[in-house]
């Protein structure tokens, strides 16, 4: 599910050599959730601003997409979906 | 002279397969890609859908008739355009000579790098292990000495295929070879064959090529060719690649549209996206084309051709303006779209009036602000109506060069570090 609005949230995140940034961790809704794993990433721009975006999957199994903004370097939480 | 190596790759069931890649649940599971707009059809569906008869540009009823648990997924165009960049970024890896020849196939002619990679066959395996390990994703790959035959040959095993058609393969290949299967033949043009008595390759080759010139004219040249396997044409670069011959965008309206001052407002927004790219790629153009489709799918285009080249929105909107009025629009639209031809590199004028002055410096600020802050940052006041366009995947969109369009996204501005 998209979400209506970009969310702010926080993230844990490893920024590796060759430019790879790599999230660990996010808090949603008051609870960490320990990211299982990144099923894909791309790019955008918003003008001159370049959007990582990453689809992952927390323990749980729920689909999240992070988004990591390099121009004001800030994570949000753009779509969710639970798992059945 | 040494035989040319043309690869054609066609990524399989592309956007089904990058959004089977980002959701675990979607995978092994009938899905078909849709648009974000309220009235839209089937844009891809998967290996697991066709199975099931869903195809491409079936409405969502259609497709649902044919599969009842079809599973659909809003596509994300900015997803699949910066896959495409990355495929062309890796294809790169192994040759210099890349065409992309829409956003889920390409051509490689890697003639030069076969002494670097052993073979034909040994280059397809490294590209194809390359993008499975990358990015998750498979694709059909076909090699042969030219880019008609490579397209065929990459048809011929999907998914996940890798066909090479030599020359010596080529006239039994293409005796018994129904004539649509070759890129360039589709209904019309088999259906015009076929009341000439051609169903094959193999009778298209050996048909006169006077007789198919004087059915098709210049074309019955190519398909005199092209019945014998042969094409020549080479593989174009993106750097290479020539100007485009138009720039447009169009819009499927959320509802069906009867007023006039509805339309324009649309008009409006379709101009000011025009204008941009002109003005990004410092190009202008003097023939402004409208297109309609009305609710019963009829579709016609008018256009009216400036003595001077535009490259200003408000030129575009007034001349798209000027054509509209003179249409009696006999039902309701559904489709609108605004595209401007006979482009040329822009010649810089200087506006010599102060209201023309104040124009200019007005559009360099827009432009300025939208390139910094992101399309429609700053727009015309009669915008400022609730209407998100997304827009569709064109065939000729490319990754470089004024053909590349940034589709829209979800904004993030504000956040957490």
């Amino acid at each position: 599910m998209v979400l209506k609005e970009a969310h702010p949230i926080k993230v844990g995140a490893v920024f590796g050599d060759k430019k790879k940034i790599r999230p660990v961790w996010f808090v949603w809704e008051g609870s960490t959730h320990r990211i299982k794993e990144i099923t894909y990433t791309w790019s955008s721009r918003e003008g001159h601003a370049l959007l990582y975006h990453f689809s992952i999957t927390d323990g749980a199994d729920n689909l999240y997409e992070l988004c990591y903004r390099t121009d004001s370097a800030t994570w949000h939480l753009l779509a969710l979906e639970e798992s059945n | 002279m040494k035989p040319r190596a043309i690869m054609h790759l066609d990524m399989n069931a592309f956007f089904a397969s990058v959004e089977q890649r980002c959701n675990p649940a979607l995978r092994n599971k009938p899905i078909a890609v849709i648009g974000a707009q309220q009235r839209t059809v089937v844009t891809t569906a998967s290996y697991e859908a066709r199975a099931f008869g869903v195809k491409t540009g079936m409405t969502i009823k259609e497709a649902k008739k044919h599969c009842p648990h079809l599973i659909l997924v809003v596509g994300d165009n900015p997803k699949y355009t910066d896959t495409c960049v990355t495929l062309t970024s890796l294809f790169t890896h192994y040759t210099p000579i890349v065409e992309v020849f829409s956003i889920d196939e390409a051509f490689l002619d890697i003639t030069g790098s076969l002494t670097l990679f052993h073979n034909a066959i040994h280059l397809a395996t490294l590209i194809k292990k390359e993008i499975k390990d990358a990015l998750g994703l498979t694709c059909s790959i076909g090699i042969a000495p030219n880019k008609l035959l490579a397209k065929l040959a990459s048809n011929l095993e999907k998914p996940d295929g890798l066909v090479e058609i030599t020359t010596e393969e080529v006239p039994s290949l293409l005796e018994h070879l129904p004539v649509k299967e070759l890129c360039g033949i589709g209904p019309r043009l088999e259906h015009a064959l076929a009341e000439m008595g051609i169903t094959t390759c193999g009778e298209l080759g050996r048909t006169s090529m006077a007789l198919l010139k004087r059915r098709f004219g210049i074309v019955g040249e190519y398909l005199h060719a092209m019945g014998r396997g042969i094409d020549d044409s080479p593989v174009i670069p993106l750097e290479e690649e020539a100007l485009p011959k138009s720039i447009g965008h169009s819009i499927t309206l959320p509802h069906d549209v009867s007023q006039r001052k509805v339309l324009e407002q649309y008009l409006l927004k379709l101009a000011e996206m025009v204008g941009r790219r002109l003005r990004r790629h410092h190009l202008q153009g003097r023939t402004v084309t409208l297109t309609i489709r009305y609710r019963d799918f009829t579709t016609f285009t008018r256009q009216f051709t400036l003595t001077y080249p535009i490259d200003h929105s408000h030129d575009i909107y007034h001349t798209a303006g000027k054509i509209i009025t003179t249409i009696r629009l006999t039902q309701a639209v559904r489709l609108l779209g605004v595209s401007i031809s006979q482009l040329s590199p822009k010649r810089v004028q200087l506006p010599l009036f102060r209201e023309e002055q104040k124009r200019a410096i007005v559009t360099t600020l827009m432009d300025k602000v939208n390139n910094r802050y992101g399309e429609f940052t700053i727009t015309w006041g009669a915008l400022l109506f609730p209407f998100h366009h997304y827009g569709v995947i064109s065939p000729a969109w490319r990754p470089e060069g004024a053909r590349k369009v940034e589709y829209g996204h979800r904004t993030t501005k504000g956040g957490c570090t």
